[in-house]
């Protein structure tokens, strides 16, 4: 008992102030209609990472974002290009995205930004990323609203 | 002349009109590019803002905040974890972060919305932090519990409010610069009603001018054509009355050249007075002279009315050329002038007409005896060059000054005109010459030095040879 509380306390810690340290548990779920999976953020950050510098309207200057690119998972998933994703964030936001823009852009699932992970705080610990720079028609209200912030799941529709 | 006049009076006016023009467009112009970046601007501005809507973003810290305060009092009651509360504490304070980065201050910024209620709270979610943090033990009793959470709680009393008229402010703001942004809209539609109607304007002067300018320029090329018309009907008119005048003339002066002839034979054996003789001779060489110049006139008017035809035949010019000589012997010795004629031995061929070339040559022959040196000797050369004949007439007379050279061949010209009863002429002989030449394809020029001689020629083509080939290249395809 005392054992489990000491854990917990430990994790909520990490949790708070360093969620690159909370390890082993699963912050993302990807689900079609035929299976589930779900992601830790090791696991993610072990996966091929493709990086983009962009700016967007919700960061000061261009940055550094690092994680697997959208394209990838959906391959791994058998998902169709023109399958439609529902994602899902953490205060239950969610927006539709159409699996096309995955596989005509390099969209990421961003967890890493300038080299560090992001804490819930800061948008993290899952963003998603549309390379902007370089792709002045993705500087439009509906791409704005697909860059999902503290992403927690990926549904395909 | 006219229409020079008018042209000069215009030049100037219209280069002023054309620079004042240009500077309108050019000013038009860039009103036109400053209303459309103008416009433009508004535009991004107002994308911009429905695009990371500030509204939307703070009505969502609004309801994370309610979401959070919610979630402490269902900690309190034992319904949610310290976990849980800990999570809405995160992205309640994710908001906050939202509005404080990005296109976002900059946006409430250009509002001139206060944004200090967004600071102030993340001062006391800082604050609060600690707190948050110390709720996840065990160890705490139901008492500390609820003094933790009522701790909360009232850190976060007020704010609820003071968002909402944060919120209120920035929906004012932004509806004001919609409406800011719809009348200037409407302004710059005014604006470009103007602008559309000053270059329609300009538009309309421009053609105008343009249209005037036509004007002007057909008015004198009317002008011009009158006056052209005018000049070749005068010359048309002065020739007509000649005709008319020389052909009423040549059957009285027939009748008294003949009657001369008859008189002077009739009278020239009983006739004793040798006075009245030489007056009946005077009479009848002026009158020839009268009759030549009446034939030229005649000649050259049937020229210039295209009259004239040449029946081409194919000639030997030596014949033409001699008898034209011996139709000369009779001025030539009445001028105490002889001719030598130079032809070569073999036959020189051409398609002409040889009563033409034999009026040419009697032009050429007549006034070498004119203008040449008195007891001097004329040369008549006929020469064949390459695929042409060649024809030389050459005096040792007084030549032709080299100012007067390139007028010769001009009808009515005449080198000293009239100065001796001996080269008395109409001007017309080499006028008359040189289009007879043209008739039959031919060509004429002269060579003269004043003082030594001219020396006048004409090339006429030769009839090709019959290739001697022929009938072998036929027997050759035949077989």
């Amino acid at each position: 008992m005392q054992m489990k509380k000491a854990l917990s306390t430990g994790l909520f810690a990490l949790l708070l102030a360093a969620p690159t340290l909370s390890y082993a548990q699963d912050i993302l779920t990807v689900s079609t209609e035929d299976r589930a999976e779900s992601f830790t953020l090791e696991e993610i950050l072990a996966m091929p990472q493709t990086t983009i510098v962009t700016k967007n309207d919700y960061v000061d200057e261009a940055t550094t974002f690092q994680g697997p690119s959208l394209r990838s998972v959906l391959e791994e998933m058998d998902v169709p290009q023109d399958a439609t994703l529902k994602m899902v964030a953490l205060n239950d936001f969610s927006s539709e995205v159409p699996a096309a823009d995955a596989f005509k852009y390099d969209v990421i699932l961003a967890v890493l930004l300038n080299g560090e992970t992001m804490s819930v705080r800061d948008k993290g610990p899952i963003w998603v990323i549309y390379p902007m720079d370089g792709n002045p028609e993705l500087h439009d209200e509906i791409y704005n609203d697909r860059l999902v912030w503290q992403l927690k799941s990926i549904s395909v529709e | 002349m006219a229409a020079k006049e008018h042209l000069r009076r215009i030049i100037p006016y219209r280069k002023s009109i054309r620079g004042l023009l240009l500077l309108l467009f050019i000013g038009a112009v860039f009103f036109g590019i400053t209303v459309i970046s103008k416009l433009d601007d508004g535009v991004q501005k107002i994308q911009t803002a429905e695009q990371s809507d500030p509204l939307w973003v703070a009505s969502q810290l609004q309801f994370e905040l309610l979401r959070l305060e919610n979630a402490v009092g269902e900690y309190a009651l034992g319904y949610k974890s310290a976990i849980d509360l800990a999570m809405r504490f995160e992205i309640a304070w994710s908001r906050i972060n939202i509005l404080q980065r990005g296109e976002l201050p900059q946006l409430i910024e250009s509002f001139q919305v206060d944004s200090d209620v967004v600071s102030d709270l993340e001062a006391t979610f800082i604050r609060l932090e600690p707190v948050i943090q110390g709720l996840n033990t065990d160890s705490l009793t139901g008492v500390d519990r609820s003094e933790k959470v009522e701790a909360i709680l009232f850190e976060l009393e007020g704010f609820d409010l003071s968002i909402r008229e944060f919120l209120v402010t920035l929906s004012q703001a932004k509806s004001k610069a919609m409406a800011e942004f719809r009348s200037g809209l409407l302004t710059l539609s005014d604006t470009v009603a103007y602008l559309s109607a000053t270059i329609l304007g300009l538009l309309g002067i421009f053609v105008f001018s343009l249209m005037l300018e036509l004007r002007a320029s057909k008015d004198a090329e009317n002008e011009m054509r009158q006056l052209a018309e005018e000049a070749t009907s005068a010359a048309r008119m002065k020739m007509n009355f000649m005709s008319i005048v020389s052909h009423e003339l040549r059957t009285p002066l027939t009748s008294i050249i003949g009657g001369l002839a008859l008189l002077r034979r009739r009278v020239a054996d009983t006739m004793k007075d040798e006075a009245a003789l030489k007056l009946l001779d005077v009479a009848s060489r002026n009158g020839d002279r009268l009759l030549a110049l009446v034939n030229d006139i005649l000649d050259a008017q049937a020229l210039a009315e295209g009259k004239v035809k040449a029946d081409l035949k194919p000639v030997d010019l030596n014949t033409v050329v001699s008898s034209a000589v011996e139709g000369c012997q009779a001025y030539g010795d009445k001028h105490n002038v002889s001719y030598r004629v130079n032809t070569p031995d073999e036959e020189v061929k051409a398609l002409t007409d040889s009563a033409r070339v034999s009026q040419v040559l009697a032009n050429l022959i007549s006034n070498a005896t004119k203008f040449t040196s008195p007891s001097d000797v004329v040369e008549i050369r006929l020469t064949k060059v390459d695929r042409t004949a060649r024809i030389e007439v050459t005096d040792h007379g007084i030549g032709i000054p080299i100012d007067r050279q390139n007028a010769i061949f001009t009808p009515f010209h005449q080198v000293n005109p009239g100065t001796t009863g001996a080269t008395k002429s109409s001007g017309l002989g080499l006028s008359i010459t040189k289009q007879l030449v043209d008739l039959l394809g031919g060509e004429i020029g002269f060579k003269s030095i004043e003082g030594s001689g001219s020396t006048f020629w004409i090339e006429l083509d030769l009839i090709p040879n019959t290739p001697a080939t022929l009938p072998n290249v036929g027997s050759e395809m035949a077989a």
